[in-house]
């Protein structure tokens, strides 16, 4: 998959307003959804049982290709038929180790920490300093992007 | 070295988020169900939100967690709804416009735009009888405000009010949606 499909898309004029009218996507808590999704008649537990019948169906395929289950197909299905595990930080930090270590798990977003020379209060920063912060925060988006 | 990710997650809730917000961009394009097909796409909000799942499950490079129980929602929404633009470009998809809004329309009510005239003839049936809705869309319609600070302002009332406004919204037209679409078979 390339990787811009990763980078949210342009809002349109229509987006804009739909978003302003109902709320941003991003915004959207499971209460609400959970109301959304029963005003159209859906039950949540049948889209839980749908999407079990499909990576089931998935997991069978692989299985007569005669290739292995990715993990993560693996684990999805383990956490739909078992309920989702306690938080590992706190009942297996081991494994959470294991996990920032082996690559599966990242530590917190990199970022650019200011560290600005004494200014007066609403003294603006002058044009190269702040093109030197831009450039070094775009950098480091860059990467994390491209990462 | 096991991988943990998506054994910390609350599924159900993950999937009725997604599904919801699949539910708005299909409701844009007219489709009143939750298991209804974009025409010429064969696809659903169902089919959508279970896709972008699926997407992430299969390439273990798209979603590296800062923690356990991080939640994916918000790099799903952005795979759903790539796949959901590509499907609206693609040949198969002909959309239909139902409906259209005359310049006359647009200038006569001050609506920010014809969109907006279209938006708000649509919304106008689905909120008519609450006076709270009406001003609220045409907060956004006519008056052309986005944030929901500047909305309460118009308003008058908090943005913790504006953001019950806009849930009773979401809900109303959800449930009206419903209500008016034909029923199966029909």
């Amino acid at each position: 998959m390339p990787k811009k499909k990763l980078r949210p898309p342009t809002k349109t004029e229509e987006d804009q307003l739909f978003d302003a009218l109902l709320g941003p996507d991003e915004d959207l808590d499971v209460e609400s959804a959970r109301e959304i999704v029963e005003a159209y008649g859906t039950n949540p537990s049948e889209l839980v049982s749908k999407l079990k019948a499909r990576l089931d169906e998935e997991a069978r395929q692989f299985r007569l290709r005669g290739m292995s289950v990715p993990p993560l197909i693996q684990n999805t299905l383990q956490n739909l038929r078992t309920g989702p595990a306690p938080d590992p930080v706190a009942t297996d930090p081991v494994a959470w180790l294991d996990g920032l270590l082996g690559g599966t798990l990242q530590l917190a977003k990199e970022q650019v920490a200011y560290s600005l020379r004494p200014r007066k209060p609403g003294d603006q920063l002058s044009r190269n300093d702040q093109r030197i912060l831009d450039t070094l925060n775009d950098e480091i988006e860059d990467e994390e992007k491209t990462n | 070295m096991p991988d943990s990710r998506f054994l910390y997650i609350n599924l159900e809730d993950l999937l009725v988020r997604l599904t919801a917000t699949a539910l708005k961009w299909f409701k844009q394009r007219q489709c009143f169900k939750s298991d209804s097909v974009l025409p010429g796409t064969g696809a659903s909000a169902e089919d959508l939100a279970q896709n972008a799942l699926l997407e992430i499950l299969l390439d273990d490079s798209l979603w590296k967690p800062k923690a356990p129980d991080e939640d994916p929602f918000p790099v799903l929404v952005t795979i759903m709804k790539h796949d959901f633009l590509d499907m609206i470009k693609s040949a198969r998809y002909n959309r239909t416009e139902v409906v259209d809004a005359p310049d006359e329309e647009t200038n006569k009510h001050g609506y920010i735009s014809p969109k907006a005239a279209i938006l708000a003839r649509q919304l106008h049936s689905v909120v008519g009888n609450d006076p709270a809705l009406m001003e609220y869309v045409d907060a956004v319609l006519v008056c052309g405000l986005y944030k929901r600070e500047d909305i309460a302002e118009l308003l008058g009332i908090t943005p913790r009010q504006a953001s019950d406004r806009r849930a009773k919204l979401r809900i109303k037209l959800a449930s009206w949606r419903e209500s008016e679409s034909p029923k199966k078979g029909e």
